[in-house]
């Protein structure tokens, strides 16, 4: 492998610029939460990054974890989308300004 | 990914979605500033121009190490899978309070209408039909 470990890194930095670009630009609660898990993937990135380079195993454990909460964030995610959905008929965040329907 | 699914479900173009520059020139600013001094932050680290060797490992290894040394991390990632999955099927009833009613509406007159083995099989999601077992219950109690 010829891959310096700072390339990983930007390579991590620039997948979480984009989730976050995507997580604040976008008025879409689903294009937030693809966001967010961008963001996830890139964490796991640097992780496993860092596990090649200090020749640990604790990273790709992580990655397993960061994969079973991004997994729970994005079920639990998209059921309240979808809840959501059903009683506004509206994804968009600022539509849901009262509290009580 | 699974979300593309979803986004292909739920997405409907609403007008404010990015379209002038003032829409999504912030958002792109913020994420340019950032990747610039994650960049500029990694390149300056010393440590950053090691080449990575490859390393593997054999599934039984990983496995081993995970559950010896993270066994709770693990339980409490079953927790929260656990949690995820209760939320899910509390979240995604259809419509809560009313199917409940409708179900305890439902449910007393099939519990009368299992009284008799006559109307049990014909009349189980159907109300109406429980109620001609019930009334035809009543004519034949008559009739004995």
């Amino acid at each position: 492998m010829i891959v310096p470990f700072g390339h990983v890194f930007v390579l991590a930095g620039l997948i979480f610029s984009m989730g976050l670009v995507c997580l604040i630009a976008h008025r879409n609660l689903i294009m937030t939460l693809v966001g967010v898990e961008v963001m996830m993937n890139a964490a796991a990135i640097a992780f496993v990054g860092a596990s090649l380079r200090w020749q640990l195993m604790e990273g790709q454990v992580f990655m397993l974890f960061i994969l079973a909460v991004a997994a729970a964030e994005v079920s639990v995610g998209l059921a309240l989308v979808v809840s959501l959905y059903r009683r506004t008929g509206s994804i968009d965040p600022d539509r849901y300004n009262i509290l009580k329907w | 990914m699974v979300f593309v699914l979803f986004v292909i479900m739920l997405f409907q173009r609403s007008p404010r979605e990015l379209g002038l520059l003032s829409d999504w020139g912030p958002a792109m600013l913020a994420g340019v500033v950032f990747l610039a001094v994650t960049v500029a932050m990694i390149l300056k680290d010393p440590g950053s121009g090691v080449q990575l060797q490859s390393a593997v490992v054999q599934p039984r290894d990983f496995g081993r190490f995970l559950f010896d040394r993270y066994w709770l991390a693990i339980e409490i990632v079953s927790l929260l899978l656990l949690v995820a999955l209760v939320a899910i099927i509390q979240l995604g009833k259809r419509k809560g309070a009313d199917g409940e009613e409708a179900e305890k509406r439902v449910n007393p007159i099939g519990n009368s209408s299992r009284c008799d083995s006559d109307s049990k099989p014909s009349g189980v999601f159907n109300p109406t039909p429980k109620q001609h077992g019930t009334v035809s219950n009543g004519v034949k109690e008559g009739s004995q």
